[in-house]
C-alpha cells in the first residue's frame, strides 16, 4: 500500500504545470558499468555511457566514470571517483555549443532486502567543474572562466525477481528506480530540483558476473532559468560487469548491485 | 566506515543553499516534542505525537501540532503509518503569517531501517496532503479568511543514531543521533519553493529502557516562503521525550526503532 503511494508521489511530483515550458523528447542511453573485486575491502567501478537524441540520429552525451569502492558491514559501499563528460547541443532547448565536463563524486549505498523485495539507497556528491561558453558584446563566443557546481543525488532502487525467489543465477527480475537530483551550494539557480530520473526496466542476471537490462526511463530536467523543463523519455539497454580477481574467490561475491 | 560518517556530515552541513537576491531571517526557537508510540499487538499500534513550538527561543507561540496515526508492523521490517495532524501556525518572528491559522493535515508514512556495524539508519518518507487557511487584507485593512487550499508534500528524512557506551542500542545507552530532512512540494498551486524546507538535526540521547528515551539536540530549520525570496533560518533547540506504552506484552523484537 506505502508502496503505492510512493510511486504516485513521485509521478504527480510533476504535474505541476504553472508557467513552465516543457518539451517533450526521445532519447536513447547505452552503458556499460564495471563494479570488479579486487580484495576482501576494495573494489573498481568504471561506467561508460553513450547517449543518443532524436530517439538514436543525433549526438547527446558520452561519459566515462571511473571510481574505487570499498565495502562495508550490511551490504554498505563508499565509492569516490572521477567524471569525465561531453555534452552535445541537443533536443529543442540545446545548449549553445559542446560543453566538457569534469566531475568529482562521492557515494554511498546500501541496500537491504524484504522478502523477494531488493532495495537499494544510494546517495551520491557531486562537484562538477563546467566551463561554459559564451558571448562578448561583438557577439563572439569565448570559453569562459571554469565553475563549480555542486548536486546531492539520491537514488531508491527496487529489484525484483520474477522466475526464482531471490536473485541468483538464470534470473529475471524487474527494475524500479527514482532519483532525485538537488542542486546546492555557490551559483545554484532557480533549479534547485535539477532532474529526476523514473526508471523502469527488466533484467536477466546470467550468473555473478554479468547482468543486461532494458527499460524506460523518465528523465525531467529543469533549466536554470526554473522556466525551460526537459521531459526525456528514454530506452535504456544497459550492461552491468562484476569480476572478482581475489585471489581466492570466497562465498561473498558481488551481487547484482546496480 | 569513518568515510560514511564524514560523507554523511558533508551531506548536512552542504546543503543550505547559498542564495543569491535571498531574505534571510535567522531566529531561534525551541521546540518540545512527545512522542508515543503505542503497540496494540504484533502488527497494529497507535502512534500519537505533540509538538510545543515556541519562537523567540521560549517566549512566543510558534506552532502547536498535534498527530495521530495507525501504524502497521510488517514482519519483513517496513513500517507503515497512516494519520491526521492539526497544526496551529501563529504569526511568529521577522517574516511573520497574516493570522493565526489552522491547518488539517492527511499523512502517510513509510519508514525503512538498515544498520552498517553499530550505525543504525532509518529511512522515513512521508507523504501529506495539506487543507491549509490563507488569509487577505480587505480594502478596510482588516485579515479576514480569504480561502482554504489543497497542497501536496512529500518528506524524506535520513536518520542516523549510534550507541555511544554501549555497543547496541540497549536499555541505559548514550547514543548520538543526527538527521537531515527535505520537504518537496508537487502538485497543484506549488509556488516558488518547490524545496520547501530541509532539517538537519543534531543531539544526544539516552534510552532508559525500550519504554523510554529522551532526546536533546539542535536543530537547523531551513524554511523557504511561496515566493521563493524570504527564507527562514530557524536555530532550534529540539528536546523530546519518547516513550513506547504497550497495551499487550511483547516480545523484544516486537517494539519499534528509537525515533524521533
Amino acid at each position: 500500500m506505502g508502496r503505492i503511494l510512493v510511486l504516485l508521489a513521485l509521478l504527480s511530483i510533476f504535474s505541476s504545470t504553472a508557467q513552465k515550458e516543457f518539451v517533450d523528447q526521445s532519447n536513447s542511453w547505452f552503458s556499460l558499468t564495471g563494479n570488479h573485486r579486487l580484495t576482501q575491502k576494495w573494489g573498481l567501478h568504471s561506467d561508460f555511457q553513450y547517449r543518443r537524441s532524436d530517439f538514436l540520429s543525433k549526438r547527446l552525451q558520452v561519459l566515462g566514470r571511473i571510481g574505487a569502492e570499498y565495502y562495508l558491514p550490511n551490504a554498505g559501499e563508499i565509492t569516490v571517483g572521477y567524471v569525465w563528460s561531453r555534452h552535445y547541443p541537443f533536443g529543442l532547448q540545446p545548449i549553445s555549443a559542446t560543453m566538457d565536463e569534469n566531475r568529482l563524486w562521492q557515494q554511498f549505498s546500501i541496500r537491504s532486502d524484504y522478502g523477494r523485495i531488493r532495495l537499494q539507497h544510494r546517495y551520491r556528491l557531486e562537484q562538477r567543474f563546467l566551463r561554459k561558453w559564451q558571448q562578448d558584446q561583438s557577439g563572439e563566443t569565448y570559453l569562459g572562466e571554469t565553475m563549480i557546481r555542486h548536486r546531492i543525488r539520491y537514488r531508491l532502487q527496487f529489484m525484483i525477481p520474477l522466475n526464482q525467489r531471490k536473485i541468483s543465477d538464470k534470473t529475471w527480475f524487474l527494475n524500479i528506480s527514482d532519483e532525485v537530483f538537488l542542486g546546492f551550494g555557490k551559483g545554484v539557480e532557480k533549479n534547485v530540483l535539477d532532474q529526476n530520473r523514473i526508471y523502469l526496466g527488466f533484467g536477466y542476471r546470467f550468473d555473478s558476473k554479468i547482468n543486461l537490462r532494458a527499460g524506460y526511463q523518465n528523465q525531467y530536467v529543469v533549466k536554470k532559468d526554473g522556466v525551460q523543463v526537459e521531459r526525456n523519455h528514454i530506452l535504456q539497454l544497459s550492461a552491468f560487469m562484476s569480476l572478482d580477481f581475489r585471489k581466492k574467490p570466497q562465498e561473498t561475491q558481488p551481487l547484482v548491485k546496480y | 566506515m569513518r568515510f560514511s560518517v564524514v560523507l554523511f556530515v558533508c551531506f548536512l552541513l552542504d546543503f543550505a543553499p547559498a542564495f543569491s537576491q535571498k531574505e534571510i531571517a535567522n531566529q531561534s526557537n525551541a521546540w518540545l516534542v512527545y512522542i508515543g508510540n503505542h503497540k496494540i499487538n504484533a502488527r497494529w499500534g497507535i502512534h500519537t505525537d505533540y509538538q510545543f513550538r515556541r519562537s523567540e527561543f521560549l517566549k512566543d507561540w510558534q506552532q502547536s501540532l498535534t498527530r495521530v496515526g495507525l501504524e502497521y508492523y510488517t514482519k519483513k521490517g517496513p513500517q507503515f503509518t497512516a494519520g491526521y495532524a492539526h497544526v496551529r501556525t501563529f504569526p511568529y518572528g521577522e517574516q511573520q503569517v497574516l493570522a493565526k491559522n489552522d491547518e488539517h493535515r492527511l499523512w502517510q508514512q513509510v519508514s525503512l531501517k538498515n544498520s552498517v556495524g553499530r550505525f543504525d539508519l532509518q529511512h522515513r518518507y512521508r507523504l501529506e496532503q495539506r487543507l491549509l487557511e490563507k488569509f487577505k487584507i480587505t480594502p478596510t485593512d482588516n485579515v479576514e479568511l480569504d480561502e482554504r487550499v489543497l497542497r501536496h508534500r512529500m518528506r524524506y528524512r535520513l536518520q542516523l543514531q549510534i550507541p555511544i557506551n554501549n555497543d547496541k542500542m540497549e536499555d541505559n545507552t548514550v547514543f548520538f543521533s543526527a538527521s537531515d530532512e527535505i520537504f518537496l512540494g508537487f502538485g497543484k498551486g506549488v509556488a516558488k519553493n518547490v524545496m520547501d524546507q530541509n532539517r538537519m538535526y543534531a543531539g544526544f540521547g539516552y534510552r532508559f529502557s525500550q519504554a523510554l528515551n529522551l532526546q536533546l539536540g539542535y536543530l537547523n530549520q531551513y524554511v523557504v516562503k511561496s515566493d521563493g525570496v524570504q527564507i527562514e533560518r530557524n536555530h532550534t533547540v529540539q528536546m523530546g521525550l519518547v516513550y513506547n506504552h504497550t497495551f499487550k506484552r511483547l516480545k523484544k523484537e516486537d517494539f519499534p526503532l528509537v525515533q524521533l
